[in-house]
């Protein structure tokens, strides 16, 4: 009778041991596959880190705006629009220059013929 | 005897699976551990490379910019070119202009006229040209010889003498510094104009500089930051702006100097 239960005993305590280190080997996997995946994710951000950087050094040398700030943007877009209004005038002053000349050239040729 | 045994048994076996749940429990926290670890890393990681994609984008734009703009001024530098030949042009046919006027003039002497109204009313008979000596013409008629001034000379000669052309107008202004506005009462002198280009340049230099120096005040407080990768990337930064900032100073000794130069040459005038 006692050896009996004994027994009993004895599997219970051995089915409990069998079932912890089951769920816990289990679960130490998955965490291990867990930090194995997100490693793999930082070793892909990495090359995507060294392909950004790559293209940051590949806009080359920006002279005064080669630490590039939001701010400066707004210079350069003030410049270009600088720029294009000088070229606007520049444009019409060479419209006008061309008239004039042709204007007084026009009016040499005709006093020529008209006065000598 | 044989339950003593079982139970001894059985208390060993307890010990074991205590000693290899605390192992187990041990090994998971760690591994706990390296996944936070890994997480916190991961996370760092993708805010770096997203603040490294917007300052690619920045640099891209700022990138278009620099070349729109250096394209934008290679056209303004070929125009003012084109502008200049024009000025230069006009003057140069305004003084063909002056020498087939004066021409007309000087070969006018002994023209005949025959009978012509002045623009006072004025009929003189029978008339020539005499000579024409600066604005004043002298006319030959059939009472004697009479000197005019252009306004009161018909239609015809006033067209054919052109007195509103001298050599006076001949002379047309050169821009030469396409930056600075000269009004067209042309108060400004030349070298007043040079004094206020060099002013407006040191301005420029010494705004630009002020920039660079905030833009390096802020390099030096990333430079603090406990992130390596930013550190670096701070330092970086901070050296590009010292390099640029020595230039500048050194742009600005330049200026500086022909601000002097500048102020001392209108001085002696």
């Amino acid at each position: 009778m006692d050896s009996d239960l004994n027994h009993r005993i004895f599997r219970m305590g051995l089915i409990t041991i069998a079932a912890l280190s089951l769920t816990q080997c289990n679960k130490r996997e998955q965490l291990k596959q867990e930090v194995a995946l997100k490693q793999a994710q930082i070793e892909e951000l990495k090359l995507q880190q060294k392909q950004v950087q790559t293209a940051i050094e590949n806009t080359g040398n920006l002279g005064r705006y080669n630490t590039t700030q939001p701010k400066h943007l707004e210079d350069l877009k003030g410049e270009v629009a600088s720029a294009t209004a000088e070229v606007q005038n520049y444009k019409r002053q060479k419209e006008e220059l061309t008239k004039e000349v042709d204007a007084i050239r026009t009016d040499i040729e005709q006093h020529r013929v008209k006065y000598r | 005897m044989d339950a003593k045994a079982f139970a001894f048994i059985l208390v060993l076996l307890f010990v074991g699976a205590f000693g290899g749940i605390i192992y187990e429990t041990t090994a998971i926290d760690e591994i706990n551990r390296e996944l936070q670890t890994t997480n916190l890393s991961l996370s760092n990681l993708e805010n770096h490379i997203k603040g490294q994609t917007e300052y690619l984008e920045l640099r891209k734009e700022a990138f278009a910019l620099t070349s729109a703009l250096e394209i934008i001024r290679k056209e303004a530098d070929a125009l003012h070119g084109e502008v200049e030949e024009l000025r230069q042009r006009k003057t140069r046919t305004e003084k063909s202009l002056l020498e087939t006027v004066l021409k007309t003039r000087e070969d006018s002497a002994g023209l005949q006229l025959g009978d012509i109204t002045l623009a006072n009313g004025t009929i003189l008979k029978n008339s020539r040209v005499n000579k024409v000596d600066g604005t004043i013409t002298s006319i030959l008629h059939s009472e004697g010889i009479v000197k005019l001034e252009p306004s009161l000379l018909p239609k015809e000669l006033k067209d054919r003498f052109r007195f509103e052309i001298s050599d006076e107008s001949s002379q047309l202004p050169v821009s030469k510094k396409p930056e600075v506005e000269v009004p067209s009462n042309g108060a400004i002198s030349p070298k007043q104009a040079r004094l206020n280009s060099a002013k407006l340049g040191l301005e420029k230099l010494q705004m630009e500089l002020s920039h660079l120096e905030r833009d390096r005040a802020q390099a030096q407080t990333d430079s603090s930051s406990t992130s390596p990768t930013r550190r670096y990337y701070a330092k970086k930064r901070e050296d590009a702006y010292n390099q640029q900032a020595n230039s500048l100073r050194r742009r600005i000794d330049e200026a500086t100097l022909e601000v002097r130069k500048a102020e001392q040459a209108l001085g002696s005038r």
